[in-house]
């Protein structure tokens, strides 16, 4: 009886167990095209099991819910992964597609014809989260939303299975709920992966344009003003001249970690003021004079450029780091670096340490610094050095903070330290000075780029020329989508691209011939991709190479970026580069030649792929064209001559503004000569406040002209910090309010609501526009808003400008 | 030493291909290659290194893997790793020019690089004004290899272009200047990986010689009255004077470099010019 029970009991577990079992649910879950996500335990390889109601499943003290929705084109499983226990779980969310016979896969980097050989790539770096595959007739891509910040991607396709593999990493506890969202669909493959790239953009469209509210001169130049101290006034013009829009105000600070000076900072004796009698000559001055110094440093730039100040966020003073330890990072063996060789200022070489500031209370001493500078320094956002990948982070903080965590073959939990410049940002768009949010603009360097990190920036640039980092151009103009980027350095640098034989580059001849050719191809590069070129370049061959073509490529920049190129042509088989810029009648199209001989062809815009509008192209850049429209497509002939440009606008799209200019313009010049401003013989009458800075540009123009003649006998010069800084206070322009009891030549800056005698004038000026008008001796620069009248007096400069050009040639 | 010899008939163009003008002959006594086992042969235990070889893995990591084969040396690095093949004590003179270079695929940033623990002169490893004795000869990174050759072509002269990469092999060379009067006897000479992305290097071929050529160059046909060397750049280096009436005369050259190219134009009585590159 007693072994009856006995086994009537073992029986009765059994079958208890299996009832159990029969419960168990894999963790697979269909999703979109018939593709399965599912989770993997990564330690033992196998798909997790565990009740699955409701849309959550729970496997031990983990949960994970599933919310299907629908984003743009593409369908998204939103994944949240939860803890509630000290228990930690190493996971891999795989997406799996069978059965699609593709012919080619694109990995997030390249795109691979299929053949027999299965296809694998296996890193984040460089790679956009999405893989696709297509034939002639379809595509399938899947990938990660942005939303999902992924350190770790893989993706794979098999001919031999037809198994297209797409895989993330997971660490889950209970230090933050774990989002992972994924996406996956079907496109159309007439332009390739392109188009899946191009769904996804439309999906998260905030994530590709620079932050609502962000300073807009993000979108022109960038560069140095190259300025010092004691000649900031003459910077200004400068900045204008070389265009600069954006500048990037390079460690403007004693100590990187206290970024912004306190008095409390402050070392008298020790610490200096860079760049303070002139560009390289720094000074030891006291705390107050420090202050004032680069209080006015961004005042005196915000006046031309947007001003970005410089921050290294991974890599501060060890003196402050050593305060919060637990920010320290460290490597796989728990080994803290006794440097990590990215001081930003000569005095702190060998003094400065890799930290993961969030997830420790660093982060409350380094957001509390930003806030400071945006209360004290006029600036319009942050630039982030070396934002591109160096190291994973093993710091007790990056597991506190649970953010883009990702584990190694030891299960050991690291974050790499690409992921830290994304919270900074997010704390700095939470910022404003002036009512505008701050934004941030990074240094990507020249490769190991995360898309994590260029989705939550603002705008950025590779420290380089297209010729020294191709690839990593490419890469992260796909990665930025339509944000604003920029090249940087000159072209040319003997020895930076180890692609050219330099040895051989031993003529003057030779070496012209490089660097025009550098040139073009990064003219050609910019009209292709929307980068612009820094300020530097801007002055080869004296400005005349990349001035004629700097409305274009700034209109291009500020459209926006567009992976479908759209355009077909026949033959097919065609050299041309191709770019395709903003949506609907703000589309632009460029099309390049680079070869060295005219090519000839018909060309197709297919009409879908520009967004709504009423899309009647008309020539920007090139020779006249007949277009013909058959409904979906516009179709055109065109022989684009060696080297040829052709860009391609819609007529109807938003006018840009211009200044109206009543008068002759020999005539406007002479109201203000340089004998006017050497004996002050011109009064400025500006009755609005906010308007002086204008003022600034044109009292402080004669000094910095004769400066620059003085430094290098020219009239324009690009590094005024070397100019003699007495001129930056000489011949004062008389400035008042009002022009009443004013005799002789002036010059009012205003805007209409100041100038009822102009009433007529303004009639039929549109908003935005500028207006120079010359009435006797009195030159008016106004327009109906204060950007009207900045763009009036930019205007009056550039009339200057040609003047003084003239003298020059004479 | 080695000898090389060329011979060129050089061809009047005047009208047409009318006549025979000048036969030349050029013998050129190649320096000696300082490295030994260039072949990287001879491997020995416990490493599996070739004779006079062995390999610095800077990164202290593991992830490289390397071997030997039909006079190459593979190096397959798991990414951003610093190791390279090494020779040390190759000995210079004071003063002399030296040239160095390899032939190289890869996939990976590779770095030719030489420095002697004699003596330092201070200078920077990269950028000009460039050290004499610790220096990066040649950095190649895989992303100004063919991808950029294949889109630069179309604005530089592909001539100027280097196309390296993992299909063909390409020389990667540089030259330097021992120092004089600091005692500097010895340089190390180091190829291999620079903390570049996943990816191989293969080298063939490691040269370290003096960087002076010796060329001996007979002209044969009459009436030529000059011969003048120049630099590529176009700078006259030396001028030679001929007789007109000897039917074959010799000439010693001495171009002081490996990697500059010049050329010599031999001039008749009719103040023809017949140009070589040499």
């Amino acid at each position: 009886m007693k072994k009856f029970l006995t086994a009537a009991v073992i029986f009765a577990a059994i079958l208890t167990g299996w009832a159990v079992q029969a419960k168990q649910h894999p963790a697979e879950f269909p999703f979109a095209g018939n593709s399965l996500i599912r989770v993997i335990n990564a330690k033992t390889g196998k798909i997790l099991t565990g009740k699955y109601e409701n849309g959550v499943f729970t496997c031990s003290s983990l949960q994970i819910s599933i919310k299907p929705e629908n984003i743009g084109k593409y369908s998204l499983a939103e994944m949240r992964f939860s803890v509630n226990s000290d228990e930690r779980f190493f996971l891999t969310v795989e997406v799996e597609k069978k059965d699609l016979a593709a012919e080619n896969f694109y990995n997030g980097k390249n795109v691979c014809r299929v053949e027999k050989d299965k296809h694998e790539h296996k890193t984040m770096l460089d790679t956009f989260p999405l893989a696709a595959i297509w034939n002639k007739r379809t595509g399938f891509a899947i990938g990660i939303a942005p939303t999902t910040v992924a350190s770790y991607l893989y993706s794979s396709f098999d001919p031999a299975d037809k198994k297209f593999i797409y895989r993330t990493h997971v660490v889950a506890d209970n230090k933050r709920v774990q989002n992972v969202d994924v996406v996956a669909a079907e496109f159309e493959p007439e332009f390739g992966h392109w188009q899946a790239l191009e769904n996804y953009y439309d999906a998260y469209p905030s994530y590709f344009r620079p932050h609502p509210g962000v300073d807009e001169r993000i979108y022109g130049v960038m560069g140095y003003f190259l300025s010092a101290h004691k000649s900031r006034d003459l910077e200004i013009n400068s900045g204008r001249h070389f265009s600069l829009q954006l500048e990037w105000t390079y460690a403007p600070f004693v100590e990187a970690g206290n970024w912004y000076t306190n008095k409390e900072d402050w070392i008298q004796g020790t610490h200096i003021c860079t760049n303070y009698d002139a560009l390289r000559k720094h000074r030891a001055v006291t705390w107050d004079e420090y202050h004032a110094a680069r209080v006015k440093q961004f005042e005196s730039g915000d006046r031309q450029a947007s001003m970005y100040h410089y921050l290294l966020v991974k890599s501060i003073n060890r003196k402050v780091a050593k305060k919060f330890n637990d920010a320290i990072t460290r490597d796989e063996l728990g080994r803290i670096s006794k440097s990590d060789g990215m001081h930003q200022t000569p005095w702190e070489v060998g003094k400065t340490v890799a930290v993961f500031p969030y997830g420790s209370k660093l982060r409350e001493h380094l957001e509390h610094e930003i806030a400071e500078i945006v209360e004290n320094y006029k600036v319009s956002g942050f630039s982030f050095d070396m934002v591109n990948y160096n190291l994973n982070s093993y710091a007790p903080s990056q597991i506190e903070y649970a953010v883009g965590r990702d584990f190694d073959k030891k299960f050991q939990v690291f974050t790499p330290d690409t992921v830290v410049p994304i919270p900074f940002a997010h704390y700095i768009h939470s910022l404003k000075r002036d009512n505008k949010t701050m934004g941030v603009f990074v240094n990507f360097a020249f490769n190991r780029i995360a898309a994590h990190t260029a989705f939550a920036i603002d705008g950025g640039m590779i420290e380089c020329t297209p010729d020294f980092a191709l690839g990593a151009s490419k890469n992260l103009r796909v990665l930025a989508g339509q944000k604003p980027l920029s090249y940087f350095l000159g072209f040319g640098i003997r020895f930076h691209n180890k692609g050219i034989r330099w040895g051989e580059v031993n003529t003057p001849e030779k070496t012209r011939e490089v660097m025009d050719g550098l040139a073009y191809f990064m003219l050609f590069n910019c009209l292709r991709y929307g980068y612009s070129p820094m300020n530097w370049n801007l002055e080869y061959k004296d400005r005349s190479f990349f001035q004629p073509y700097m409305p274009l490529i700034l209109r291009i920049k500020k459209a926006g970026w567009r992976p479908v190129t759209a355009v077909r042509t026949t033959p097919e088989n065609v050299p041309f580069w191709f770019g395709r810029f903003g949506k609907g009648d703000e589309s632009v199209i460029t099309i390049t030649n680079p070869e060295r001989h005219a090519v000839s062809a018909k060309f197709s815009i297919v009409k879908k792929h520009l967004g709504k509008g009423k899309l009647i192209p008309t020539v920007l850049h090139g020779n006249d064209i007949k277009f013909t429209d058959n409904g979906t497509t516009v179709d055109f002939e065109y022989t684009l001559d060696a080297k040829g440009i052709l860009a391609i606008g819609m007529k109807d799209a938003k006018r840009e503004n211009q200044t109206r200019t009543v008068g002759d313009k020999a005539a406007i010049a002479a109201i203000f000569t340089p004998e006017d401003a050497e004996k002050s013989r011109v009064t400025a009458v500006v009755p609005e406040a906010g308007l002086k800075v204008l003022y600034d540009f044109i009292d402080r123009y004669y000094p910095y002209v004769a400066a620059a003649r003085k430094y290098t006998g020219k009239p324009f010069c690009r590094e005024p910090g070397f100019m003699d800084a007495s001129f930056n206070d000489i011949w004062r322009m008389p400035l008042v309010k009002s022009a009443d009891g004013i005799t002789g030549k002036k010059i009012v800056i205003a805007t209409a609501a100041q100038l009822p005698e102009l009433k007529a004038a303004f009639a039929d000026l549109p908003d935005g526009d500028g207006l120079i008008e010359l009435r006797g001796e009195t030159l008016y620069l106004t327009g109906k808003n204060d950007s009207a009248v900045r763009r009036a007096v930019m205007s009056y400069l550039e009339i200057l400008d040609e003047v003084e050009k003239k003298r020059e040639k004479r | 030493m080695k000898y090389i010899k060329w011979t060129f008939l050089v061809f009047l163009l005047t009208a047409g291909f009318q006549m025979l003008a000048v036969e030349i002959d050029i013998l050129e006594l190649r320096q000696p290659n300082l490295i030994k086992n260039p072949g990287f042969g001879n491997l020995q235990r416990p490493k599996w290194l070739p004779e006079h070889w062995q390999f610095e893995n800077c990164s202290q990591k593991a992830g490289f893997e390397y071997n030997f084969k039909n006079g190459e040396a593979y190096l397959f690095t798991s990414g951003r790793l610093f190791g390279y093949f090494l020779q040390s004590g190759i000995p210079v003179e004071e003063g002399k020019r030296y040239y160095i270079g390899a032939q190289v695929k890869l996939t990976t940033t590779t770095l030719m690089w030489i420095r002697t623990t004699d003596y330092h002169d201070g200078l920077d490893s990269q950028n000009h004004p460039r050290s004499n004795t610790n220096f990066f000869a040649c950095l190649l990174r895989p992303e100004q290899g063919k991808e950029l050759f294949d889109e630069l072509q179309y604005f530089i002269d592909p001539a100027l272009l280097l196309k390296f990469g993992d299909k063909e092999w390409t020389v990667c060379e540089s030259e330097f200047v021992v120092p004089k009067g600091k005692g500097v006897k010895t340089y190390t000479y180091r190829i291999g990986s620079l903390g570049g992305e996943e990816g191989w290097l293969r080298v063939k071929e490691p040269v370290f010689r003096l960087a002076e050529r010796n060329l001996t160059v007979t002209v044969r046909g009459k009436k030529c009255r000059e011969l003048v060397l120049f630099h590529s750049n176009g700078v006259v280096m030396e001028r030679h004077k001929l007789d007109p009436e000897a039917a074959s005369q010799k000439v010693e050259l001495i171009l002081p470099s490996t990697i500059s190219s010049y050329y010599m134009e031999i001039v008749d009585d009719n103040n023809q010019k017949y140009r070589r590159s040499l």
